[in-house]
């Protein structure tokens, strides 16, 4: 049962990293980022390739994973964003969905089509605590979610830049007018998202395989982490991501964790398969959009009356 | 004489709309100029262009002598222009210090003498130096407005309708600020609607009607003068 939460726990470290990176170019631009689920393949492919190549563990790796992945996100942002950041956002829904269609089929070309599993972050085995074994890969990814967080946190409450960045999410036209190069400091956003979800990706190719066709499913959990959590708000982020993680983890394994429900319904085993757990999570999505359609932690900044 | 901002036949269009008509003003160093006129008249319009959020549609604007039509708005302010615009707009989750700190291009050090140079000026925002900028009164968050617009130390600071939603004593605390900051070096350019208070704070002014300039002058023989008054009241 430990074991259980604690994958839940490293699932759901994953998702707010690629959910935060999402909030976080969502806040700076005002546009929706479609092509933040490709930054997981892109990032997942380049830590299996490094790890195998160099036969190194993702810890070593992750730097230049995160070096790589910034300049990645950049370079999207200067060819998707930066020319249409005057249009509608539905231009920029449609210029990062070709571009995870580039990002997708790059590596493809590159790569070829076969799953690969990336380097454990540390290594693959298993601790034990007390009478518990835990996966370190698990626990590994838990921690490096947690510094990742953590680093960013202090970017952006305690540097200059940070605060920029912030800034700019609140009022781009504003912190143009008081001197700050505000198309510098989106390409440097999509850089940290790219860099977080590329970590992500690192975690992920190692846990589960990873595939070029991947991005597009991990698109649609960052969305509804994001949704879910509250538009805009990066707590939100969190907690979204944690939600989905619950569902992915904990409803396929409650037979297991309670016999008696299924001894009770046999018939409806079915309903706790990995892929039903599919449709209790949307379900439960649409209930919390329903009953709270801010999201969990809708507006972070609120309006003096 | 080399003016800090000299405009010559400025002209700004909204789609087919004029909103600022062939307008020919100059701000000299150290001097606080008040561009007065009713809702409408193009204050705003004006302020915005000379800070680069509007284009114009013709004429000139020089900026210390040199013609910045084709700077972007965030290099004008690094040039040396402070903007505090119309409704404040301060970074609702930034904290008072940190509404400070961004606007800063100094290092870390004379930034630090810069904010504590404001907590002097504004007592009050040195009380609320960690509360989010969304919590503030309007009064404290139109003197963080203005300080922010204080930090990159311009050598001209556009004020943008002030005293907007504040009490009359709150509007003089703010507005008498304006003969001190001039005196220290930077010109002031200030958009008001409350023309006696504008006129009292300032050395000259000019009066807009309808994106026109129609009166300019020194801004005591003004406060006398009876035509600066119907041109308010005129309205349209």
């Amino acid at each position: 049962m430990i074991q259980l939460l604690f994958n839940t726990l490293s699932l759901a470290a994953a998702y707010s990293l690629l959910a935060i990176g999402f909030v976080l170019v969502l806040n700076a631009t005002g546009a929706v980022n479609l092509a933040h689920g490709s930054f997981v393949v892109v990032g997942g492919f380049l830590a299996a390739g490094l790890g195998s190549w160099l036969k190194l563990p993702g810890a070593v790796v992750l730097p230049i994973v995160l070096a790589g992945m910034m300049i990645i996100g950049g370079l999207l942002s200067l060819i998707a964003y930066y020319p249409l950041r005057n249009r509608p956002a539905v231009s920029v829904f449609i210029s990062t969905l070709s571009m995870s269609a580039i990002l997708e089929t790059a590596t493809l070309l590159i790569f070829g089509p076969s799953p690969r599993v990336g380097p454990p972050i540390l290594s693959s085995g298993a601790i034990q605590v007390g009478d518990v074994a835990l996966n370190v890969q698990s626990l590994s990814t838990v921690l490096l979610a947690v510094v990742l967080v953590a680093a960013q946190y202090v970017i952006f409450s305690r540097t200059v830049l940070g605060k920029r960045l912030r800034a700019v999410a609140e009022d781009r036209e504003m912190a143009r007018a008081l001197g700050m190069n505000v198309n510098a400091m989106i390409v440097i956003t999509f850089g940290i998202a790219a860099a977080l979800a590329g970590a992500a990706g690192l975690m992920f190719a190692n846990t589960f395989y990873i595939t070029p066709g991947d991005g597009e499913a991990y698109m649609i959990k960052t969305y509804v982490a994001a949704t879910m959590g509250g538009w805009g708000s990066l707590r939100g982020a969190i907690v979204g991501a944690l939600f989905v993680a619950a569902f992915e983890v904990l409803v396929p394994s409650l037979p297991l964790a309670m016999p008696s429900l299924v001894g009770a319904l046999p018939s409806l085993e079915a309903l706790f398969s990995p892929i039903a757990s599919t449709i209790w999570l949307y379900l439960a999505f649409l209930v919390v959009l329903f009953f709270r359609p801010q999201g969990l932690f809708g507006e972070a900044v609120q309006q003096r009356a | 004489m080399k003016y800090i901002l000299e405009t010559r036949n400025l002209s700004v269009r909204y789609g087919e709309i004029a909103a600022l008509n062939e307008l020919t003003m100059y701000v000299e160093q150290g001097e606080a100029v008040a561009l007065v006129g009713a809702n409408g008249a193009g204050k705003t319009t004006l302020i915005k262009s000379i800070i680069g959020l509007l284009a114009l549609s013709q004429g000139e604007l020089l900026f210390d002598g040199a013609d910045v039509r084709a700077v972007t708005a965030h290099l004008r302010a690094r040039l040396g222009i402070g903007y505090s615009p119309e409704g404040r707009r301060v970074f609702p989750g930034l904290s008072v210090r940190e509404n400070l700190e961004v606007a800063s291009f100094s290092n870390a050090a004379e930034t630090r003498r810069l904010i504590d140079q404001m907590y002097t000026i504004f007592p009050a925002l040195k009380e609320k130096e960690r509360s989010l900028g969304w919590t503030l009164s309007g009064g404290q968050q139109q003197m963080l407005a203005v300080c922010r617009a204080l930090m990159s130390k311009p050598r001209l600071l556009l004020l943008d309708e002030p005293s907007l939603g504040l009490s009359p004593k709150l509007t003089d605390e703010v507005l008498w600020r304006i003969p001190e900051i001039a005196k220290a070096g930077t010109a002031v350019v200030l958009a008001e609607q409350n023309l006696t208070k504008a006129l009292e704070v300032t050395d000259r002014a000019y009066v807009l009607r309808v994106g026109t300039l129609v009166l300019q002058g020194a801004s005591s023989e003004l406060r006398s003068n009876p035509s600066v008054r119907k041109t308010f009241l005129g309205g349209l």
